[in-house]
Formats: structure tokens, C-alpha cells, sequence
């Protein structure tokens, strides 16, 4: 019986140590995949160089306690590292979808100075078109009805695009 | 009554008494709390950790936990947990900002991107009715000059010699006008209906204005001849100026050449215009810079294959009229290499100068090869 009890109790002992091997493991491999990831691309390394630092820090100083036998506070500075971590990824991808919306916000800008330059364009023509009736029309000759002209206000291309999408929390 | 003398305290006893005291004061003092946690303190209380919790508020809630768990810790006395858990919600209040930082980024894209795409459907309804707008102006300008051209005209009065050899010049440049304008009609319809008949008429002209005729009557049938070439190209073009997918094709080939940076582009009757001077060596070949020049148009050329090449030489002396149109089939012969898939040749000879003869540099102003990007539509 009390051999029973032992072998059972051990069994759960050795459960608990494996998961909790596991647990520490996953995020110690997590935190070193992250900045793996991080650290291949140059800009994102650059952008993310203080977090990709104290991650690393981090999990130095895991390294040092569990080689002291610290189990506890050698789980808790992986987690810290894995913080770190991700916190570099998320970073990284901020940065670039930063850099996304500025060269789409510069495109915008440039199709509508090119747009202004149209409706000048428009406007010129128009008078142009205006003047060859009135001409015409002094030479005894009625033109043709001309098609309409659909003028569009300044004001509603200032207000343009001020819908704003949901705010969506990104997951690490 | 009997006294019992208590007997004296050794030194030793105040001495531990002393270091009791000491210990137990030093053993109940608080735990000085980690800088850290203050740290954690003013995070969480920034600007920044109240649009955090707006913006990324599951990471805000995780960095408020974890310095929470700080906190406890360091109530149990736990130090060097009470340090990590610090330094972890440190961590995690700043991943927390840099969620915010990342939703922040997302809704700007997404109102860029808006912005771009009904600016763009914005400038396609523009060049569209930029498009329509010239056709109609067009239109009304050549009902004018048909209009004109129809009212019965008186001769001239009398002239000076001056003003007859004025005339004379206009006449030769009308209908020189007037030829590039057929030809540039027989480029894009060669079979048109019309065009045959106003060809004669130019071709006449030219034959009367090489015998040195001075009649008066030249410079009005010149005037016509121009007119009449220019009506039978407006009437070549009109299907493609209708046609909708080929809405602001000049516009876009112009702006392309302009945006070289290499070429001065200019728009006539015609279409575009890009006047090339000083092409040949001492030797008559082309030079490198030509030859650059040259396989540029070229390949402008064969991506805007529905825009046909006119090369017309000019030339600034009369014995220089063959040289200049020799000069303006080389050019067509290095275009054609370049990979334009329609060229034609003219040589204009000194009919249409630049400036007067007499300008100190007239002749270099004069002399040149004009490349014409027949436009298929207004």
C-alpha cells in the first residue's frame, strides 16, 4: 500500500516537473525565435534595437539563475524576455505599417495636386468651349447643345475620407 | 525582618539585552520597495498608458496585473520577485504602447488608402470630362473656321513688294502647314474619304509656289488648303476621341515625354512636338547623344504604338533642304530601330522657319528635325 501511494505521488511529481520544464522552455524558445526573427531583418533590428537589448539581458540573467539553481526567478525572467520580445516584433511591424501609410498619404497627395491641375485644365477648357459658342452663334450658326458640366466643389474633396475604421487590438 | 540583597547584573546581560533590541528593530523595519516598481507607477499613469488602455486595452490589463503582482510581492517580502515582476510589467506597459502605436498606424493606412482611391476615381472623372470638354470645343473651333472659310472673300488690296513677298512666305508656310496635316491624316486613316481630293490641292499649291508665282490669290487657297487638311484630320480622329478607353492618351503620352526630362515637348494640330537640333557629327552620322535621344523616342514610341511618327526636316538655307531631309531619314531610320513601329518622312525645306532670317542665330534655330507624335484623338 504505502509503496502504491509512493510510486502514484511520484508519478505526479514528475508530471508537474516535466510541464513546468515545458512551460519555461516555451518561453525561453519563444523569446529566442522572436528576436531571431526580429534580428534577420535589418530595419526591424533597428527600429527595435532597446527591446531586441533587454530581451536579450533577460534572458542572460534566466541563464544565471537557473545555473544557480534558481528555478523560480529563472521562469520569471524568461517570461520577461519573451515581454521583451514581442514587444520588438510588434514594434518592428508598426514601424513598417507606419512607412506604408506615409507612401500611400505621399501617392494621395501627388494624385491630387494632379487632380487641381485637372480641374484648371477643366476650367480653361470651358471657356474655351464658351467662347468658340458665343463666336459662332455671332456668325449666325446656333451650336449644338453641349453636354453638361459637372463641377466639383473643393470642399468636398477637403472633407474627403475622414470615415474612420474600428480600433482593432493587434495580438502579439 | 530579613533583607535578601539582590545580587548585580553582569555586563554580559545588558550586552545581550542591547542586541535584542537592536535586531528586533532592524528585523520589523519595511522592506525598501524597488525603484522599479516606482517606475511601474509613473507608466502606468502617463499620457501614453491612457491611450493604451483605449487603444490595446487586453496588453494595458496584463501590464496592470503584472504590477499588481509586483506589488504583492513585494508585501510578502518576496524582493527579488517583486524586482522581475516590476521590471515585467515595465515590459509589458511598454508592448501595451506599442500595440496602441500599431492600431494608430492601421486606422491611418486605412484612411490613406480611402483618400487614394477616391482621389483616383476622382482624376478618372476628370480626365473624362477634360476629354468630352475638348472634343466639344474642338468641335465648335473647326465649325468656326469651316463657317469662316465658307463666306465669299474679296481680293486683296494692292500690296508693297515688302508685303507681297510677306505674303508670299505666309502662303509657302500655310501650305507646307497644310501637308504635314494631310500626311499626318493619311498616317492615322490612310484611305479616308476627301483626303485624296485635299492632297491635290496642296500638292498644286506646291507646285505654283516652286515656279515663284506671287499671285495674291495663294495666300487665301493656302488658308483653305490648311483648313480643309485640318478638317479631314479632325474627322479621322473623331471615332477615337468617342471611343472611351483611349480617354487622355495625348495627356498621358505628353506628360511621359515631358517627365524625361530630355525632350521640350510641345502640342500642335498635329499632336506632340519634339524639335532635336545638332544630330550629326562633322562626318553626318549621328551622334551618341542623338542616338540616346533617339532610342528613347523610339521606345516611347513602340509602347504608344497607336501614336504614328512624323520626322520632318527643316532646314534654314534652300541648299540646305536635301541635307535636312537626308538628316530627317536618318533620324526615321534610328527610330524605326528603337522600335517604332510607324514613321514617315518629310522634308518641309525652309517653309516653315522659326524665327526671321535675320536673327543673329536664325540659322541654328531654323535648321532642325521636328518628331511629331500623331495624336489618334483630342
Amino acid at each position: 500500500m504505502r509503496l502504491q501511494v509512493g510510486v502514484v505521488l511520484g508519478v505526479v511529481a514528475l508530471t508537474f516537473a516535466v510541464a513546468g520544464g515545458a512551460a519555461v522552455a516555451g518561453s525561453r524558445t519563444k523569446a529566442e525565435e522572436a528576436l531571431s526573427s526580429v534580428k534577420a531583418e535589418p530595419s526591424a533590428a533597428a527600429v527595435a534595437r532597446l527591446q531586441v537589448a533587454k530581451a536579450e539581458d533577460a534572458l542572460d540573467r534566466a541563464r544565471a539563475a537557473r545555473q544557480a539553481g534558481d528555478a523560480t526567478h529563472a521562469d520569471l525572467l524568461d517570461d520577461l524576455a519573451l515581454e521583451w520580445a514581442v514587444t520588438a516584433v510588434d514594434l518592428a511591424r508598426a514601424a513598417e505599417l507606419e512607412a506604408r501609410a506615409a507612401e500611400v498619404e505621399k501617392e494621395t497627395a501627388e494624385l491630387e495636386a494632379r487632380a487641381k491641375r485637372a480641374l484648371t485644365l477643366i476650367e480653361q477648357t470651358l471657356a474655351r468651349r464658351g467662347k468658340a459658342a458665343e463666336k459662332l452663334r455671332a456668325l449666325g450658326v446656333e451650336p449644338e447643345p453641349l453636354g453638361p458640366v459637372v463641377p466639383r466643389a473643393e470642399s468636398e474633396r477637403e472633407g474627403a475620407a475622414d470615415a474612420q475604421p474600428a480600433a482593432t487590438e493587434a495580438t502579439p | 525582618m530579613k533583607h535578601t540583597r539582590r545580587a548585580p547584573r553582569s555586563r554580559w546581560w545588558y550586552v545581550l539585552v542591547l542586541c535584542a533590541v537592536t535586531g528586533g528593530t532592524v528585523s520589523c523595519a519595511a522592506t525598501p520597495r524597488p525603484r522599479v516598481l516606482g517606475q511601474a507607477d509613473a507608466a502606468a499613469e502617463s499620457p501614453a498608458a491612457r491611450e493604451a488602455a483605449q487603444l490595446a486595452p487586453q496588453a494595458f490589463a496584463h501590464a496592470e496585473n503584472l504590477r499588481a503582482a509586483a506589488a504583492a510581492a513585494h508585501q510578502r517580502s518576496e524582493f527579488a520577485a517583486a524586482q522581475i515582476l516590476g521590471e515585467h510589467s515595465l515590459a509589458a506597459y511598454d508592448h501595451a504602447f506599442v500595440l496602441a502605436r500599431y492600431v494608430k498606424a492601421e486606422q491611418r493606412l486605412a484612411r490613406a488608402e480611402a483618400a487614394l482611391a477616391k482621389t483616383q476615381t476622382e482624376l478618372a472623372e476628370l480626365d473624362e470630362q477634360q476629354l468630352r470638354l475638348a472634343a466639344e470645343a474642338d468641335a465648335l473651333e473647326l465649325k468656326i473656321k469651316v463657317t469662316v472659310d465658307k463666306e465669299p472673300k474679296g481680293k486683296l488690296p494692292p500690296a508693297s513688294p515688302e508685303r507681297v513677298r510677306a505674303r508670299r512666305d505666309a502662303a509657302r508656310a500655310l501650305t507646307s502647314e497644310a501637308r504635314l496635316l494631310c500626311l499626318a491624316t493619311e498616317l492615322l486613316e490612310p484611305d479616308r474619304e476627301g483626303l485624296g481630293a485635299a492632297r491635290t490641292t496642296v500638292t498644286e499649291l506646291e507646285e505654283e509656289l516652286a515656279k515663284g508665282s506671287h499671285k495674291d490669290e495663294l495666300f487665301l487657297r493656302a488658308t483653305e488648303a490648311r483648313t480643309t487638311c485640318l478638317r479631314q484630320l479632325t474627322l479621322a480622329r473623331r471615332p477615337a476621341t468617342t471611343k472611351a478607353p483611349e480617354a487622355g492618351v495625348t495627356d498621358r503620352l505628353f506628360l511621359e515625354l515631358t517627365e524625361t526630362q530630355r525632350f521640350f515637348a510641345f502640342r500642335d494640330d498635329r499632336g506632340i512636338v519634339i524639335n532635336l537640333r545638332d544630330l550629326t557629327a562633322a562626318d553626318g552620322t549621328l551622334t551618341a547623344d542623338a542616338r540616346e535621344q533617339l532610342r528613347l523616342l523610339g521606345g516611347t514610341a513602340k509602347e504608344h504604338s497607336g501614336f504614328p511618327l512624323l520626322v520632318v526636316g527643316h532646314a534654314a538655307q534652300p541648299k540646305q533642304e536635301d541635307a535636312a531631309k537626308a538628316q530627317a531619314e536618318l533620324v526615321a531610320a534610328a527610330l524605326r530601330e528603337a522600335g517604332a513601329p510607324s514613321v514617315r518622312v518629310h522634308g518641309a525645306g525652309t517653309a516653315q522657319p522659326v524665327v526671321d532670317g535675320r536673327v543673329p542665330d536664325a540659322a541654328a534655330r531654323n535648321a532642325r528635325i521636328e518628331v511629331v507624335f500623331v495624336s489618334p484623338a483630342r
